[in-house]
């Protein structure tokens, strides 16, 4: 079965690699981004003493880093997707395969994500191991964190896909892309560290799956002190969401197919 | 086989008003019509058989096919294609039909060709001694062999046609739509492309539901048309059929010998004699439309060889075209021959 989407995840990682400009520009972009990052906290810290908050530059400046390298690998946006082949009537070369249409959308982010992963993803936590030695810790809690991203991908995904989705009513997915790129950054302390909210919001975010989806995988490398029993917390806590949201996914996906219909003759 | 019994679907649409303060009420209106984009039609298709499925923009014909590839859900009526019914065994169905739309690619557009045909071979779990059979059948129908390194995106319209067709009977289907195949494309493609369809559906033994605005699409590869207009079929039969229920018209263009006989002479002269009933006369080129059902064209060249003095003439048969015309400019004439 599974065979099937394999030559998708191939045909989409190709065709980012066939532009071998837009390829090497993305590098450029993602060691530009970095360094620009060094340099701001750099300056920061400067100004203010060796340590702010109780964090030391390094603490900070590995932590932003790899949170946001993990946020680049994660997002394609595959709700454009959906968006450009609704408005121009495309979609129904993708309906007429005898494939799973969510499945069809997953393969593609998949295609993209390897990419990500190559440009940005790599070399961030390479570069990260080199020049800062003694934050990451990788053992056997690599296939954790490999596990646990595969599960924050597919909550991603998901989230993507029913934006994407929501675009056979509205025709346009910009609005609710928006709102859900909002919703996420904001509970998953990405604008806002967690630790300034207020009580109420505070626990929604930790009840809400956006903030462990960087954040746990993250500690699972970094933090030394996890023991079993909190891997199992931290997995089946994402596992639990996982599965909710790609149960509402497909509901949504079956709701909304009643309402497509193909644009152009 | 494929079997539609009175098959309708309607469509819910709004009424839209004018202008930007229109357009700002209609997001609040309620005001609905309804669109009927096809109308209790019914069509028994043979295995094998490539039909022509034909009518003006709008007609309905994209939404006939929709329905036919399970995408949408008919409002009434009943298909079953393969004895299955498109919208309920979606998977199954798909499986097993094969679609080309003229106006959109299924082709990886940035990539090698090749790799488009790989990655189709896997979705339909073709197996390996089927797919290099049928490569092999295409190389021999057309020159693709040069074409496979090619990215779709450098490649010329009629390149692109030839590769779709061919990726679309990758998996032998055995029921192929294409949709307007010969779009946009110059006279020696469109030929090949006929050729190639030809060929693919006598030697896979592929059903074939054609729709083209081209009537010399249709006159080449197809037996049988189904016209459609306003959603209603309004004829389906041989193509032989069709141009006999419209008469048998043949043209004879006339140069006349003006120093002899004036073209107003010549026409008081041939409508005295025939009547308005068998012949029609057109001023400008001086063409005689002859009615066959009324007179044999033979009698009216014989009276011509007799009575008038002319430089040059020739003759021709009224084309598929012609009487899809009239058909069309009649409207939803019920001219239902079955």
């Amino acid at each position: 079965m599974l065979k099937r989407y394999r030559g998708i995840i191939r045909n989409c990682f190709a065709e980012e690699l066939t532009y071998r400009e837009h390829f090497i520009v993305m590098l450029l972009i993602s060691v530009v981004y970095y360094i620009v990052l060094y340099f701001v906290w750099k300056a920061i810290y400067a100004g203010s003493g060796s340590s702010i908050n109780g964090q030391t530059f390094a603490d900070t400046f590995v932590n932003l880093a790899l949170t946001s390298c993990l946020v680049q690998c994660l997002s394609s946006e595959i709700e454009w997707n959906i968006h450009f082949t609704i408005l121009d009537g495309n979609i129904i070369i993708k309906m007429v395969r005898p494939l799973n249409y969510m499945m069809y959308m997953l393969s593609e982010k998949i295609g993209y994500v390897i990419t990500h992963i190559i440009t940005n993803g790599i070399p961030v936590f390479l570069v990260v191991m080199i020049l800062f030695p003694g934050y990451l810790h990788p053992g056997w809690n690599i296939v954790m964190f490999v596990f646990c991203m595969c599960l924050s991908f597919l909550m991603m995904f998901c989230l993507e896909f029913m934006a994407g989705v929501f675009a056979f009513y509205t025709q346009s997915v910009w609005g609710i892309s928006t709102i859900k790129n909002v919703v996420v950054g904001f509970f998953a302390g990405s604008n806002v560290p967690l630790s300034f909210f207020p009580e109420g919001l505070y626990r929604i975010a930790q009840i809400l799956p956006f903030k462990s989806m960087y954040h746990e995988p993250l500690r699972m490398l970094m933090d030394t002190s996890m023991d079993a029993h909190a891997y199992i917390r931290v997995i089946g806590f994402q596992f639990g969401w996982c599965i909710l949201l790609m149960a509402a996914a497909w509901i949504l996906f079956k709701i909304m197919s009643k309402r497509l219909d193909i644009n152009g003759g | 086989m494929i079997e539609i019994e009175h098959l309708t679907k309607t469509f819910k649409v709004l009424n839209r008003k004018e202008g930007l303060k229109g357009a700002i009420s209609d997001l609040f209106s309620r005001d609905y019509k309804y669109v009927t984009a096809v109308n209790d039609v019914s069509i028994h298709i043979n295995k094998g058989e490539i039909i022509g499925y034909v009518g003006p923009n709008g007609a309905g014909k994209s939404t006939t096919i929709k329905m036919m590839t399970g995408i949408l859900q008919p409002s009434s009526g009943k298909i079953i294609i393969d004895g299955r019914n498109p919208y309920d065994n979606r998977n199954e169905h798909l499986k097993d039909i094969g679609v080309v739309f003229g106006q959109r690619s299924q082709l990886w557009w940035s990539l090698p060709v090749r790799e488009s045909f790989k990655v189709l071979k896997e979705i339909y779990m073709v197996e390996d001694a089927v797919y290099q059979e049928n490569l092999k059948l295409f190389e021999r129908l057309v020159d693709l062999e040069s074409l496979y390194g090619k990215p779709v995106r450098q490649m010329s319209l009629g390149q692109r046609m030839l590769c779709e067709v061919v990726a679309a009977f990758l998996h032998s289907p055995s029921v192929v739509f294409l949709d307007e195949p010969t779009i946009g494309l110059d006279v020696a493609v469109k030929d090949s492309i006929r050729n190639l369809i030809k060929k693919l559906n006598e030697e896979k033994g592929t059903t074939i539901i054609l729709t083209s605005h081209d009537t010399k699409d249709i006159e080449t590869l197809c037996q049988r048309v189904a016209i459609i207009d306003k959603g209603t079929i309004i004829f389906d039969n041989s193509i032989e059929h069709l141009k006999e229920m419209f008469g048998k018209y043949r043209t004879i263009r006339l140069k006349l010998n003006t120093d002899i006989v004036t073209y107003e002479t010549a026409a008081n002269m041939l409508s005295e004699k025939f009547g308005q009933n068998a012949i029609k006369i057109n001023g400008e080129d001086f063409s005689i439309e002859v009615n066959e059902k009324v007179v044999p064209v033979k009698q009216v060249l014989a009276f011509i060889m007799d009575a008038l003095s002319f430089d040059d003439m020739n003759m021709e048969d009224v084309g598929l075209e012609e009487v899809i015309k009239k058909i069309y400019e009649g409207g939803a004439v019920h001219v239902k021959a079955v």
